[in-house]
């Protein structure tokens, strides 16, 4: 794989803040793929961002897209554009003219030319018609696809999605995801896209990094993170729950809970006698009713299909999803087996 | 509630509009004296007061002054409000507070203080030293009123800009100008009308060699023998370049209640 | 370099008040402390303590300005609270209800002596009606000795600007408060006094000093409608010093120094009342 971004050993701080912002961040991203970039708030992701754009300029490291050093290179000389969380449309202008708003100001196209990459970018948009509105008329999603269609006009090297999606409602979030990806494959545009859901990422990119604390704690496909999280960390931002402290003894997982052999997976990584975190996803619950685990549920949350149950079992008070067609109640007993493909350990 | 609303309009509406009254009427009559409230109508004032040969270059004086202090007002406050009004540092409040200083202490404690210092610095009694000595009072107001304005605008426009290719210049024309041209209207708007107000001040600076209007129509009231229609005819010819203006830019100020918020105004 | 380019756009500002204004002020306070001899003390504020002219005319000043200030207070309320809503026609009361802000107070005071004064158009509109019987028999409502001519002018002139503020509040922040009270069960007269009010004051603190201020040092409207037996602050200085004697100019700097003070005062103790009230409510 050719690198056609690479970012190499990046740090940041901000003056009269404790820590580093980003520490020693190393990525390579390739033409025409998309990498997702995922963190909690505070991560560092979009201060990352921030220094790819030249919005914000990184203390050590270097930043080389495209064979070029970008070090120094305000904003508006780096081939990126950027599409932010706010559409950040200029309300003066039509729709139209926000969409060719660089090029136009650039005189990058003749007039002619300029109308008509301008109404090809609006039909690729699905806004067709919508040219001459003006931008107050629009909704939250149209708004997003301007901005993106605004960013897509200069053609940059490098798109650039600081959570473009984060304030829309579901169902068009799902759709515009669709659109991003749709648009990657067609233009073979490279794209590296900001989230903190981890859903959104999983769903957006071929590859995700994961910041964790300022530091690029892993890059790997995303259901790498979802199936073989590699720290509590990763774990719990990833949706696993249940972490119980526990050893490794002769092959088996020893915790308070008892001792269990864990068929299917590769134990050969971990070393006995350290300390370990057994992962349990809530989804593990299953044959209700007949399992061979039992507990006294303490509470529980209804949430469509499932029901969120704590049940106290063996000692430990577990986190599951129930069906939902077995009414629970708190204090009743259930038996229930664990599936193990839904096991997992991290080290403490 | 509704019938509420409607009375005291008219009540406010007839309470505010009535003192122009008398004006309109007497500004158009012969001679007008007590107890005369119907006169005849004659439009004699008006000749004599544009024929009296200092009203109009007083009127031009003040269009010509107030026109600058408005524009340098602008230009100097802008980038200082821009500061003020996006970003956070130690010292803000203790800054915008000084800024409100020159608003707050009479004029006239400080007018032949400047009278004496602009002596010294060549400034008195000519037209760039009216322009600074206004300027003063000018550009801190604006400054404030700006600041205000920017409070409401989103700075990451301007990256949004940048980050698309397009220079700072290019941005700040094309982006940042747009964006707070309304709030700029009414910050100019406010400083026209402000100046145009401006008696003291240039009597005690600019008095001798450079007149402005309200310089010329002060003394109409205070000296001499001058009929009310006089008086009248003086007083619209004064009053009816700022009413235009705040007439033909209503809708900018509509949009004031963004300044008003911030507790400016 | 970052803290270079932000402090940049400050410097005309900085040199241009440095100039012509805090050199100014500096040269009024100096020469205030100038006594008749020649020597540095403070011998002119001590005369002036004295001085039953300044204390009048002070007393005069602020009880005209702290009147003007609360009537058109009032009025600014009842005004915004009938503009708040949208109804048909807002626009043109919007623009009535604001157009005098444009006109210059020497104007406004010009138009109350027109207005007001004995041979003005009240009277003789009374006259005519029968209501007075001359000249005399109507009330002297300019170059009074009350102020009550200065108090119309400045109410008229300045209660818009108050309005304009208060119109802004009552359009935002309070109504959402508003509801709230009413949904929980709230009156309307204690809604105004508990919420409105409460809400409405401290958000127009800065509006409110800039009227107290504009009428306290306001020289043309006492110029022209004021009386000769109780003068103005503002009169009373600019006479003191334009005395063709010329006896004593430190002792009018003195006077100019002393009043500013007396208004800073009462504005910060405002301010800072205004701000306790506010924080102590939590707004």
């Amino acid at each position: 794989m050719s690198a056609f971004l690479s970012l190499e050993n990046i740090y940041k701080t901000y003056p009269g803040q404790d820590g580093l912002v980003l520490a020693d961040v190393n990525l390579t991203l390739a033409k025409g793929e998309i990498v997702a970039l995922l963190g909690a708030s505070g991560s560092g992701k979009t201060t990352l961002l921030k220094i790819v754009s030249g919005l914000e300029s990184q203390d050590k490291g270097r930043v080389v897209l495209d064979g070029k050093i970008l070090d120094g290179l305000p904003p508006e000389k780096r081939s990126t554009a950027m599409v932010f969380q706010k559409s950040l449309l200029f309300r003066h202008l039509t729709v139209a003219e926000n969409i060719n708003f660089a090029p136009r100001l650039n005189r990058a196209f003749e007039r002619a030319e300029l109308r008509a990459r301008t109404s090809a970018m609006l039909e690729l948009l699905h806004l067709e018609g919508y040219g001459r509105k003006r931008v107050t008329e629009l909704s939250g999603g149209q708004e997003q696809r301007v901005s993106l269609g605004r960013a897509l006009m200069t053609e940059p090297s490098l798109l650039l999605l600081d959570e473009p999606l984060s304030a829309l409602d579901i169902n068009l979030k799902w759709a515009l995801l669709m659109e991003i990806r749709e648009l990657n494959v067609r233009l073979g545009q490279t794209m590296l896209y900001v989230t903190h859901d981890q859903k959104e990422a999983a769903a957006v990119a071929n590859r995700v990094a994961f910041l964790d604390g300022g530091r690029l704690a892993r890059v790997a496909r995303p259901h790498e993170f979802y199936s073989r999280p590699l720290s509590l960390a990763e774990a719990k931002f990833f949706g696993w729950e249940n972490f119980i402290p526990c050893s490794l003894e002769n092959g088996r997982l020893r915790s308070a809970m008892g001792e269990y052999a864990l068929p299917g997976l590769a134990l050969g990584a971990y070393r006995p006698g350290e300390g370990y975190y057994m992962c349990i996803r809530p989804e593990a619950a299953k044959n209700v009713g007949s399992g061979a685990w039992s507990g006294v549920v303490k509470s529980a949350l209804p949430q469509g299909l499932g029901t969120l149950c704590e049940i106290e079992c063996r000692g430990e008070t577990l986190k599951l999803v129930l069906p939902a067609r077995f009414v629970h109640h708190p204090g009743e007993s259930v038996s229930f087996d664990l599936d193990p493909e839904l096991f997992w350990v991290v080290p403490s | 509630m509704k019938r509420a609303r409607g009375l005291i309009l008219a009540v406010a509406g007839i309470v505010l509009l009535f003192p122009l009254a008398p004006l309109l009427l007497w500004s158009f009559t012969t001679y007008w004296r007590w107890p005369v409230v119907w006169p005849n109508f004659d439009g004699g004032h008006w000749l004599r007061l544009i024929a009296d040969g200092r009203i109009l270059p007083a009127l031009g004086n003040s269009l010509l002054l107030s026109t600058l202090i408005t524009c340098f007002a602008l230009a100097l406050s802008f980038f200082p409000a821009k500061i003020l009004g996006t970003r956070n540092f130690r010292g803000k409040r203790l800054l915008e507070l000084l800024l409100l200083v020159p608003a707050f202490i009479p004029q006239i404690s400080v007018v032949f203080g400047m009278q004496q210092v602009f002596m010294k610095l060549g400034l008195y009694s000519n037209f760039p030293g009216t322009l600074t000595a206004n300027l003063v009072f000018y550009v801190p107001y604006a400054t404030l009123l700006l600041a205000a304005v920017f409070e409401d605008y989103d700075i990451a426009l301007e990256e949004q800009s940048r980050t698309l290719g397009v220079g700072r210049l290019k941005t700040m024309v094309f982006v940042t100008l747009p964006a707070v041209r309304s709030g700029i209207i009414v910050t100019g708007v406010f400083c026209f009308i402000g100046s145009w107000a401006v008696y003291l001040l240039n009597n005690v600076v600019a008095s001798p060699r450079f007149h402005t209007l309200p310089g010329v129509i002060f003394p109409l009231v205070s000296v001499g023998n001058n009929s009310y229609s006089t008086i009248a005819t003086a007083i619209i010819i004064y009053i009816l370049p700022v009413l235009f203006l705040l007439f033909i830019t209503s809708k900018a100020l509509a949009s004031a209640g963004n300044l008003t918020k911030h507790n400016i105004l | 370099m970052k803290r270079f380019t932000a402090v940049l756009p400050f410097l005309p500002l900085v040199v241009l008040m440095a100039t012509a204004y805090v050199w100014p002020v500096g040269t009024v306070v100096r020469g205030s402390f100038i006594e008749a001899d020649g020597t540095a003390g403070i011998g002119n504020y001590r005369q002036i303590l004295e001085s039953y002219y300044f204390r009048d005319a002070l007393f005069f000043s602020l009880r005209t300005s702290f009147l003007s200030t609360f009537i058109a207070m009032a009025l600014a309320l009842v005004m915004a609270l009938a503009l708040r809503d949208t109804f048909p026609g807002k626009r043109l009361a919007l623009f009535m209800s604001q157009y005098n802000l444009s006109v210059p107070r020497l104007a406004a005071a010009m138009i109350m002596v027109l207005l007001l004064s004995p041979t003005g158009f009240l009277s003789s509109a009374a006259y005519s009606l029968g209501l007075t019987d001359g000249v005399a028999g109507f009330p002297w409502l300019v170059y009074d000795a009350k102020g009550i001519g200065l108090v119309i002018t400045f109410v008229w002139k300045f209660f818009p600007y108050i309005g304009l503020s208060v119109l802004g509040i009552l359009q935002s922040a309070s109504r959402e408060l508003e509801e709230q009270a009413a949904t929980l069960g709230v009156g309307p007269w204690r809604r105004f006094f508990h919420v409105v009010l409460p809400t409405v004051i401290p958000a127009v603190t800065v509006s409110t000093i800039l009227v107290f201020a504009a009428s306290f040092g306001d020289y043309e409207a006492p110029a022209i409608l004021g009386s000769a037996q109780r003068r103005s602050i503002s009169v009373m200085l600019y006479l003191k010093y334009v005395d063709p004697d010329m006896k004593n100019p430190p002792e009018a700097f003195a006077m100019m120094v002393l009043s500013s003070l007396v208004l800073m005062v009462l504005i910060l103790g405002y301010r800072w009342l205004t701000a306790g009230g506010a924080r102590k409510r939590g707004l």
